[in-house]
């Protein structure tokens, strides 16, 4: 490779480069790694897992002159000590010792220049592992607006390593390193004693000396803007009361915002749903396309829409800086139920997804505050839910109007099932706490960094993958399920062809099973019908909507509501409606509670620590939720029946 | 479970804390002190594993860092960037106030 990288016509030489470069990109917290990570790889990525452990790998690439490169976003770190599973695996990477092998040809370290003191600790020591490396100097933008200059070259000098600096959030500078990235294995490596000792007091004494002779800027202590802005949302009072707002305005938008998209989405399955009837001649197939495939998968993407507004919120609050002051603010609600202001971060996105929320518990330092935030991840109400609450509450909760037209009934009654599952997430998490999990709870250590307007592409790239999983799932887990559904509920056949649509499910393996479960769940006002919904989507939640319409075999209508028509239409055997207010309230309940979803199972049981341990973990979570849920349902219909509320008799 | 304080004048010259000259009354509770002024960190007397969490971040004995606010807990200049620390944590840190 002694080809100089900065040329600009690839020479022959260059394809001898068989394999890709390996480059990680490693850096604090906060240094704009995700966003330069987008900037260096566009939209070739995709996310991973680590071999053996559930840290998420983002992992892209890009081509420098006809060579290859692979970059892997390693989590963000503090220093080479490692104190969560999630910066072990970013150490363990850097000092070669990663499962399944990473191998770093170019570690490249990200540096806030804004907050090149507190970074340059974690860069000194990476760049003492003697390694071909590249620091970024990242958000030089802002560095120039606050006055202050960076010698460059005289950072290269005391550092021994190449430095570039970069605007990631614009792009400026991506291509000088990808260059300098290109260039690196050819350079000699930096030295491996830029520090005399080992101590952090003697480090930031040598950054102090770096730093006196590379940067010049105005006087330290501003009050900057976010501190401004931190008066109030950091605020005992204020800070809360400004939380809460938040989360009303996020759970009114995936209610309000969403409808037109949903309607349009409603008429593609409805179009759908017409061209099977159209083109596919009367039979089997016909019925399984229009009942089990579009009916199944078609009513669930339709809430598409809602889990994209979602995770766009998620995304917002992340990468404008407020979500780790809302930790702060929440440390304090957060410490009587045994919780760290960090676990507040996890259990917030487990309103997106269980999945990455339990991953995002790796970040919790303290071991058992992490068991106990896994274990009641779970609970808050996840996007998967929002098509059975969706569902539910268009069906028997009006929308009456109230506060002037601020809020609906039906955007209340949302926010209730959160705020159920939420309540009982923490009060599971001070019963783990005094139990089983008893500890004293840890110091709040958070750095805040400072707002930002978050990049549009970031937060597109972020939805986009999120969305692309939903629809995979949609495609696969959803899709399997709908079309096993559809046959449970037509075989066996009757007899007689011309019987009614009731009597043929009564008499199909699904009605069969159904009514055998009937006794276990008709205590909660349930008939058979909702008993087998609820069996069938301990797969998946969603799976619950196609069960539904499999069963009231609305796949072929193309209105919207149609299914909410068939729900509030549909009766009893003894002629009453199955479904009353009671019912539906009753049901969400138990799906607030009830943990049924294949993938949080299994990635909890990674994160309880696999094997015996976490199989017992594990039992002991769906166990505790399915007691909670059940309880939550009978609950719910029994004092309502007894008050008079309307039951479904 | 508490680190030995550090009694010793450890000063690093940093740029950060450059203009930390010490004449000042007595070493009080970091959470005991108001917001707006300039500290040096005196002793930490935590937990060994919050301790090196905070000489990491660069909170450690001979520090200057700046109280930004006081609500729930402490919202701290340290090296130019924003340190909250948590109120039974800041009682547990001893800090003299610079002038």
């Amino acid at each position: 490779m002694s080809r100089p990288a900065s040329s600009r016509r690839p020479r022959p030489a260059e394809r001898q480069h068989a394999r890709a470069l390996n480059v990680v990109l490693v850096g604090n917290p906060n240094a704009g790694k995700s966003t330069l990570f987008n900037a260096l790889t566009g939209l070739r990525q995709h996310v991973g897992n680590f071999p053996g452990v559930t840290v998420e790998r983002l992992e892209g690439g890009f081509t420098h002159q006809g060579m290859p490169v692979t970059v892997t976003d390693l989590p963000g770190t503090y220093s080479l000590a490692a104190e969560s599973p999630d910066e072990q695996i970013a150490v363990d990477v850097l000092l070669g010792r990663a499962p399944g092998a990473l191998r770093a040809d170019v570690i490249v370290i990200v540096l806030d220049a804004e907050n090149i003191e507190r970074h340059l600790y974690f860069a000194s020591e990476v760049l003492e592992l003697g390694r071909p490396t590249v620091v970024v100097l990242n958000r030089m933008d802002r560095l120039a607006a606050s006055g202050a200059h960076v010698d460059i070259p005289e950072l290269i000098h005391e550092l021994g390593a190449v430095v570039v600096p970069v605007v990631a959030t614009r792009g400026e500078g991506i291509d000088h390193l990808r260059r300098a990235i290109a260039l690196a294995p050819t350079l000699p490596p930096p030295p491996t004693a830029l520090v005399s000792a080992t101590a952090p007091e003697a480090r930031y004494e040598w950054i102090s000396r770096v730093v006196a002779s590379c940067v010049t800027r105005p006087r330290h202590g501003r009050r900057t803007a976010s501190d401004r802005v931190d008066a109030v949302a950091l605020h005992p009072v204020w800070g809360p009361l400004i939380f809460l707002a938040i989360m009303i305005l996020v759970f009114q938008a995936m209610f309000s915002w969403s409808r037109p998209l949903m309607d349009g989405i409603q008429w593609l399955v409805g179009a759908a749903g017409g061209a099977v009837l159209a083109g596919v001649p009367p039979g089997d197939l016909r019925a399984l396309l229009a009942d089990g495939v579009v009916g199944g998968v078609g009513n669930v993407l339709v809430f598409l829409p809602q889990i994209a507004i979602l995770f766009l919120f998620i995304g917002l609050l992340e990468d404008s800086g407020y979500m780790a002051r809302a930790a702060f603010v929440m440390d304090r609600f957060m410490r009587p139920v045994g919780l760290h202001g960090r676990s507040f971060i996890p259990l917030i996105s487990g309103y997106a997804c269980a999945v990455p929320a339990i991953l995002g518990a790796r970040t919790i330092k303290d071991d058992k505050q992490r068991l106990a935030t896994v274990m009641v991840v779970p609970m808050m109400s996840c996007s998967a839910r929002l098509p059975v609450y969706t569902l539910l509450i268009g069906a028997f909760v009006p929308a009456t109007v109230l506060f002037g037209g601020l809020v609906n009934l039906q955007g209340l009654t949302l926010f209730a099932m959160y705020l159920a599952g939420t309540v009982g997430a923490l009060a599971m998490a001070a019963v783990f706490r005094k139990t089983l999990l008893r500890a004293p709870t840890r110091a709040l250590i958070l750095e805040l960094p400072p707002y930002s307007v978050p990049n549009v592409r970031v937060l597109a790239m972020s939805v986009w993958q999120r969305v692309t999983v939903f629809l995979r799932r949609a495609g696969t887990v959803i899709l399997a399920a709908s079309v096993l559904l559809w046959a449970l509920a037509h075989f066996p056949r009757t007899a007689a062809s011309a019987e009614s649509d009731e009597a043929r499910l009564a008499h199909s393996a699904l009605g069969r099973a159904g009514h055998v479960l009937e006794p276990v769940v008709r205590p909660l006002g349930y008939d058979w019908k909702i008993g087998v919904s609820i069996v069938s989507s301990f797969a998946a939640r969603e799976v619950f909507v196609s069960a539904m319409s499999t069963i009231y075999g609305v796949g072929d209508n193309s209105r919207r509501g149609a299914l909410q028509e068939r729900l509030r239409a549909a009766t009893n055997p003894a002629g009453r409606p199955a479904y009353t207010p009671l019912v539906a309230i009753g049901l969400m309940a138990f799906y607030v509670f009830a943990l049924m979803c294949t993938s949080t199972v299994a990635v909890a049981y990674r994160e309880f620590g696999g094997g015996r341990r976490g199989v017992a973990w594990m039992l002991l979570q769906f166990s505790f939720m399915l007691a909670l849920a059940y309880g939550a349902a009978f609950t719910v219909f029994q004092i309502g029946t007894a008050a008079g509320w309307g039951g479904a008799g | 479970m508490r680190p030995p304080a550090i009694t010793s004048p450890h000063r690093p010259a940093a740029a950060c804390v450059a203009d930390c000259d010490a004449n000042c009354p007595t070493p009080c509770a970091l959470a005991s002190l108001p917001a707006g002024i300039r500290v040096r960190i005196v002793r930490v007397a935590c937990p060994r594993s919050d301790a090196h969490r905070l000489r990491v971040l660069g909170l450690f004995e001979g520090a200057c860092v700046r109280i930004v606010d006081r609500g729930s807990g402490l919202l701290l200049d340290v090296c130019g960037a924003r340190l909250a620390v948590g109120r039974s944590l800041a009682a547990a840190i001893t800090a003299l106030p610079l002038t």
